[in-house]
């Protein structure tokens, strides 16, 4: 720290300016284009020339593509289910005829390039492989999920609290309030618990992965919620919603076609980190068994079948871990990316 | 600042109250069924159901019944009768120094790790340390708690074996360092994932003070550049930071849950996850409340310590 702080009198100033290649690229363009953008050409281009941001949202394309890819891999590949067990089955490693899972029940056959097997099996002798991929597709289901239902419930209620204020805002706000302090996982625990106890709550089946996207979605969207209020708080100032309130607009007309065209910039810029929680959360969620309920793959799951061998059969736990590490790093960066590129704050 | 600290604690005790509504509503009345049976656990005797019925107050509405559960939590005596009425406020009480320990001993490697390299950071922007240190940190953020624990389960106490693979030992049997050397590993696997939300946070954060125009007449009138950083930047740099360790301490205690199932600890997510696994719904209700009551408790006092450090609300 004292490095820096400690440089010379004439440079402390300095210390605080933004790096100097930015700016500098910054007055180039502004020298030298000549063609008017659009601010959403602008925001589009100002993403394709972040490196990072492009390969990160390469990135979570490829995840979502293998996602879709899983029922070719498992049929086509590797000849086996997602949840289909093989627990006296033998594979061909090196010319050597192995058991898939041995005499003590622990997973024998680790990560190696073969068609059956890709990733190791697990303790039922099921292909980590084809469970990742398949589980890729009910894991990024729930993210994808949750993230809109968060979304929209969020920016809903903020939309209200912060248009509204007065009564309508104080009482929106302590519920609000209340919802947070709350801890999200022993909610999702209570709250699986009395499913579980039951079978179903109304329409809701226990088994059914929208048991944990609603959780993850509605519980999430108290916290988006409070962005938006005070987002909207500062665009229901503005003259343009002045101006429509002297043209006789009412109400619900200024909200929703005055005000939160102005939110999706936020919104967007935020839904890469709302992704990123939403599918820590479920492999949370599902590691607890409050989530994805098993046999059916996930990536908690996967990290939960995993728990039992994490020095043996570390395989079966990595597979999960690095493909929910794989997809919140580049939900993160594209999120960083789309911030930058569409810059909602105007720090620029 | 006397009148503040009671009107907040007032508040407290009605969100408070709220709180427990809601963990009432979840395990009672939402679920489909008779909530006798449900709290009673596996016994299916309809004499047990019966006294069960009678003990919660099933029989006296929602409301009657809520309040039986308040004066059970608050008198201390919660029996559970899926465990053949065993008194479970103990167990939950005994819980909570276990939980308490592992979060300030993480949250001590956390803060220190995550402010030193933010502050770094924001000091030396767009170097390659400053890089480094960000990516760093992107990838502690990424990482799914759960597996970070058996990550380090499998480094430290298998490839390597310094550490204990589990359990507990509290100061008082065992001394401080078996403690230590016990709490190390899941203390770290909280930390790391913290660590980085806080370097980026501080990163931020100071980088935005250090272009302050007080910043700039404090270094004009000739300051030392520590004093200027110390008192000006970090004393502000700091509020935000305060109210999200807040935030995130009061969620430790409460959810601390990956790191003390895996390992072991007998702490209070390890408490509420016993209840799960053994869908004993009082445990569930008691654990809740008190975790809950730790994130209020926080809340009112990071609202003080804010108040403390920030000279526009200090005067006020």
């Amino acid at each position: 720290m004292s490095a820096a702080a400690g440089a010379p009198r004439g440079a402390a100033p300095m210390i605080g300016t933004a790096p100097g290649s930015l700016i500098r690229g910054r007055q180039q363009q502004e020298a030298v284009g000549t063609a008017i953008e659009s601010p959403m050409q602008k925001a589009f281009r100002s993403y394709r020339e972040n490196t990072v941001a492009m390969v990160a949202l390469v990135g979570l394309v490829g995840i979502f593509l293998l996602a879709a890819c899983a029922p070719i891999v498992a049929t086509h590949w590797a000849h086996r289910g997602a949840t289909q067990q093989n627990l006296a089955g033998y594979v061909d490693i090196k010319g050597k005829k192995t058991e898939v899972v041995d005499l003590q029940g622990m997973p024998n056959v680790g990560p190696g390039l073969r068609r059956s097997y890709t990733f190791g099996a697990d303790a039922l002798g099921r292909d980590v492989f084809v469970r990742a991929l398949v589980g890729a597709s009910v894991s990024l289901r729930v993210g994808v999920g949750a993230t809109m239902i968060c979304i929209v419930f969020g920016t809903f209620l903020g939309l209200v609290q912060g248009f509204y204020g007065g009564r309508v805002d104080k009482v929106l706000s302590y519920i609000v309030d209340v919802m947070i302090a709350f801890p999200f996982m022993l909610f999702a625990i209570a709250f699986s618990a009395a499913i579980a106890a039951t079978g179903k709550i109304g329409p809701l089946n226990a088994t059914s992965i929208m048991v944990p996207l609603l959780m993850l979605g509605f519980l999430s969207a108290f916290g988006f919620s409070r962005l938006m209020r005070s987002n909207t708080l500062e665009l229901a100032e503005k003259e343009y919603v002045e101006a429509a309130r002297a043209l006789g607009g009412d109400d619900k007309r200024i909200m929703f076609v005055h005000v939160l065209p102005h939110l999706v910039p936020t919104i967007i810029t935020y839904s890469g980190i709302l992704l990123a929680g939403m599918i820590l959360g479920e492999a949370g969620l599902s590691f607890l068994g409050v989530g994805v309920a098993p046999p059916t793959p996930s990536w908690g799951n996967l990290i939960s079948d995993g728990r039992a061998y994490y020095s043996t059969a570390w395989w079966i736990a990595g597979a999960g871990g690095i493909m929910v590490m794989a997809t919140v790093l580049c939900a993160n960066l594209v999120g960083e990316g789309l911030e930058e590129a569409l810059d909602p704050k105007g720090n620029r | 600042m006397g009148g503040f600290l009671i009107v907040r604690s007032f508040d407290g005790i009605i969100k408070l109250f709220f709180v427990s509504v809601i963990l009432f509503f979840v395990l009672v009345v939402l679920p489909p069924g008779d909530p006798a049976q449900r709290f009673g656990g596996k016994m299916q005797d309809p004499v047990k159901i019966a006294q069960v019925k009678k003990d919660f107050c099933f029989d006296k509405g929602n409301v009657g019944a809520y309040g039986c559960f308040m004066k059970k939590t608050l008198t201390g005596n919660f029996e559970s009768p899926s465990q053949g009425n065993i008194n479970i406020v103990p167990a939950a009480l005994k819980a909570i120094p276990v939980t308490f320990g592992l979060a300030v001993l993480a949250s001590i490697i956390w803060l220190a790790a995550g402010i030193f390299a933010g502050a770094k950071g924001a000091l030396k922007a767009g170097s390659k340390l400053d890089r480094g240190l960000m990516v760093a940190a992107l990838i502690g953020i990424s990482f799914p708690t759960a597996w970070l624990s058996l990550l380090l389960l499998m480094v430290f106490t298998d490839k390597i074996p310094i550490f204990p693979a589990g359990g507990y030992v509290s100061i008082g049997s065992d001394g401080l360092f078996s403690w230590f050397h016990h709490m190390v590993l899941p203390a770290l696997t909280l930390a790391i994932v913290s660590a980085g939300v806080y370097t980026r946070l501080t990163r931020t954060t100071v980088r935005q003070k250090l272009r302050e125009e007080y910043i700039k007449t404090a270094e004009a009138k000739g300051l030392p550049s520590r004093h200027v950083f110390f008192k000006h930047v970090m004393r502000t740099a700091m509020i935000p930071i305060v109210v999200m360790f807040g935030m995130d301490f009061a969620g430790l205690l409460g959810g601390a849950i990956f790191t003390e199932t895996i390992v072991g600890l007998p702490g209070l997510g390890g408490f509420v996850m016993r209840g799960m696994q053994g869908s004993d719904f009082s445990m569930l209700f008691v654990g809740g409340l008190i975790a809950a009551t730790f994130v209020i408790v926080s809340n009112t006092l990071v609202d003080l310590v804010q108040a403390m450090l920030d000279p526009k609300l200090r005067a006020a």
